[in-house]
């Protein structure tokens, strides 16, 4: 009896999710925060579905499978997104077009209900390593540090730290490529010493812009698109960004309302970004992040581009030469700095002024083949700077403001393969 | 593993009512202990994991833990310098005058922020965070996730209570009966923690362990000489 | 008197958040996997075990406060007898917060409150 309204009572909790993005037809995430009814959780071990929105690459089914069995029972997979193949039951998918709120809840309370069957591991139940009855103790080890104790090696022998030389532990380990805050699909293999990183090394480049994000400028060229559209999704998109970092400094109340600002203007309602802005400076946002964290070089911030560029004093914007927005009376915002605080700030200001833009001239067309600027950086390659240089040295949550510091495209360009 | 984090939600509810549980005459040295074995048990919780995400959550917790430790001992020996005695009624009794949140202005806010470090929430969150997802708890689900979320809200109340008792007069007031006095400031201490929690981002550990060595620790020296010479 | 009630607070508490703990998983037949001992690191898996000579950025601030954390014990009696002392154990503390104020100083020139 208990035990049921218990039941009862979890089963209208919101909704713990573990988002996996994907890399083709990711739709819309932070739709799903708008009704209060979905959490997204930091970890697999706080969800009970496991949310994948689009598709991943390939290569990362194995990862997507250890999320899946790193989540607690009961539990489920959800798919959302176009790509899918049919095979999957009507409970388990949604439609990028369709809100997938009602079958998410519906899937859960069937799953705290006991109605649905929680899912199987996926991956092969094995230790890493054979352990079982080696060594002294059959802990499958050999003296202090040899074998696999448990399955595991013992973390590498230790090296000559790169402040101050101390020979600890290094623990090397590939990060990614889900996590919350994580640039979707990029796997880095981090040494650290400490929680400082020592070096990183690019395994898998991440996703490129999200295809909801880039619809409106594909679509400009071969057709004529509102610039009230393209602007709007300009600021959708740089406020996504933006709640990244607002995350990682821990303010989740004011990050999930920046991804909830950016849902309303995604659906074409009227907000203001101006008191989203006012709460995170008094919150002491850019206090929070150090001055000149994550500063670029001048050359670096060319190459790449866009706001990053901009972000760095440039003023260079292929907004400026086309006419409609000539006649809007556009000039480019800048800052000067060119590190993280000075591209969030760029964010903001481009946000606010893609919003005016769009407010100013709700019904103006732009012509096709027009070249309109991404909200991205948009430079082609090539390029001889890796991100996984501006990390070494660097305490893994400053790690992080960095690498968030930069929209997905410019990843993309600063996390190429390694050649071998 | 999870036995010991019990512990930490435990030990200081003797406090929250000061007059009636737990009347000890050390009460300020016990709750000492009790900070200190905090740290002790998040640092254990985070390494127990084997993870490493686990692991920075815990040993950053450690750095910043320490020193809000010393800054809020130094508080609550200000506040049991006019008291002549550690306590907790005499403290509250030594109110009867004047409330020490007047007597001694920084005491309050500077242990306020003791309350959001032995919580670890908002600026304070460097043992749980979003950065290492949820740190020490990111390994953790189910039963054992529940009881270490409520071990943490129950050491925010026991916080808010301390505070109430030892800044605020505790049970001292007019017309209400004692218990609801303290209820009522503690509550509204819980207010002020939450409010904190959401309205402040953090900074870098580096930054935050600089700030507390060099400003608020000295703040905290200038404090009780400042009680000292008044308690005179 | 008081410790009785204290140890009896503390073993409730200890013995419910047990017993919470202990309880749900008698009842769940869900065998763990391997693959579900996995600690997170966002999909991908560990080749080593994290326990290791951790390096602690922080080693010498923790010095200095044990330096601290000794003179706190000092202070507690010193707080009792305080106002019987007078100006004279002002005076006593006064100088040793100053002795230790200067080790603060000193161990800010060396950086040691930096993540070295």
């Amino acid at each position: 009896m208990a035990v049921t309204i218990l039941g009862r009572l979890a089963a209208r909790a919101p909704v713990p999710v573990f988002v996996a993005m994907g890399r083709d037809g990711a739709p819309a995430i932070e739709h799903l925060l708008k009704s209060g009814d979905i959490d997204f959780t930091a970890t697999p071990r706080h969800a009970n579905i496991l949310l994948v929105a689009g598709r991943t690459r390939e290569s990362d089914q194995p990862y997507l499978d250890r999320l899946h069995d790193q989540m607690p029972h009961p539990r489920a997979t959800f798919w959302w997104g176009d790509a899918h193949s049919d095979d999957i039951d009507e409970a388990r998918r949604s439609a990028s077009a369709d809100d997938p709120v009602a079958p998410l809840r519906a899937l859960y309370r069937k799953l705290i209900g006991g109605s649905y069957a929680s899912e199987t591991h996926r991956l092969s139940d094995e230790p890493p390593a054979p352990w079982r009855g080696r060594g002294d103790h059959g802990q499958g080890g050999e003296g202090m540090m040899g074998g696999v104790p448990y399955g595991r090696m013992m973390p590498m022998p230790p090296t000559p730290d790169i402040r101050d030389g101390l020979a600890l532990d290094v623990y090397r380990t590939q990060v990614g490529p889900f996590m919350p805050y994580w640039p979707a699909g990029l796997i880095l293999e981090v040494t650290f010493q400490g929680d400082v990183i020592q070096s990183a090394e690019v395994v898998q480049p991440p996703y490129p812009p999200r295809d909801i994000d880039r619809e409106p400028f594909d679509r400009l060229l071969h057709e004529q698109t509102p610039l009230a559209q393209i602007e709007r999704t300009r600021a959708t998109h740089h406020l996504a960004c933006i709640a990244r970092v607002l995350s990682l400094v821990e303010l989740p109340t004011l990050s999930r309302r920046a991804q909830i600002v950016a849902a309303r203007i995604r659906a074409n309602e009227t907000v203001a970004i101006g008191p989203l802005r006012k709460a995170a400076a008094r919150a002491g946002l850019m206090a929070a992040i150090k001055p000149g964290l994550g500063r670029i070089d001048d050359d670096l911030a060319c190459e790449l581009g866009g706001p990053v560029r901009r972000a760095a004093g440039h003023v260079l914007d292929s907004r400026n030469d086309d006419p409609t927005y000539t006649r809007l009376g556009f000039t480019p915002v800048t800052q000067k700095q060119s590190d993280c605080q000075a591209r969030v700030a760029q964010w903001f200001d481009e946000a606010e002024q893609a919003l005016a833009l769009a407010s100013a001239a709700p019904h103006i067309l732009i012509a096709q083949g027009q070249l309109a600027e991404p909200p991205w950086a948009l430079r082609a390659p090539p390029l001889d700077y890796r991100v996984t240089e501006l990390l070494p040295g660097l305490e893994w949550s400053e790690a992080l403001l960095v690498l968030n510091s930069f929209d997905s495209a410019a990843l993309c360009r600063m996390a190429p393969l390694e050649t071998p | 593993m999870y036995a010991a984090l019990a512990g930490s939600g435990v030990a200081i509810v003797p406090f929250s009512s000061a007059s009636v549980l737990a009347d000890l005459e050390v009460g300020i040295v016990w709750w000492g202990a009790v900070e200190a074995l905090t740290v002790v048990v998040v640092f254990l919780h985070g390494w127990s994991a084997n993870a490493q995400f686990g692991l920075i959550g815990a040993y950053r917790y450690v750095a910043i833990g320490l020193p809000v430790m010393l800054i809020s001992m130094f508080m609550l020996i200000a506040a049991a310098l006019p008291a002549e005695s550690l306590a907790l009624p005499q403290i509250v009794e030594s109110q009867r005058g004047l409330w020490n949140v007047i007597r001694q202005p920084l005491g309050l806010p500077l242990f306020l922020l003791l309350g959001l470090s032995l919580s670890f929430r908002g600026p304070f969150n460097y043992a749980d965070s979003a950065d290492i997802a949820g740190g020490t708890a990111a390994e953790v689900s189910g039963a054992p996730r529940l009881v270490w979320e409520f071990a943490r809200l129950a050491m925010l109340t026991a916080v808010a209570a301390m505070a109430a008792s030892v800044f605020l007069g505790g049970y001292l007031g007019p017309w209400l009966p004692g218990p609801a006095w303290l209820v009522l400031k503690t509550a509204t201490l819980l207010l002020v923690l939450v409010c904190l929690t959401e309205q402040l981002a953090r900074i870098s550990p580096s930054r935050m362990m600089t700030l507390i060595w060099t400003t608020l620790l000295p703040l905290s020296f200038l404090h009780l000489v400042w009680a000292g010479v008044l308690a005179l | 008197m008081a410790l009785t009630g204290l140890v009896i607070i503390f073993i409730t508490f200890f013995a419910g958040a047990l017993i919470v703990q202990k309880l749900p998983t008698r009842a769940d037949h869900h065998q763990l996997a391997e693959s579900q001992k996995v600690p997170f690191l966002g999909g991908s898996s560990p080749n080593t075990h994290a326990w290791q000579r951790y390096h602690i950025r922080y080693y010498s601030m923790t010095l200095l406060f044990i330096a601290f954390e000794m003179e706190m014990m000092f202070m507690y009696p010193w707080a009792v007898v305080y106002v019987t002392e007078g100006v004279k154990a002002l005076a006593e503390m006064g100088m040793f917060l100053a002795i230790l104020t200067v080790g603060i100083l000193y161990g800010w020139r060396e950086g040691i409150f930096r993540w070295q």
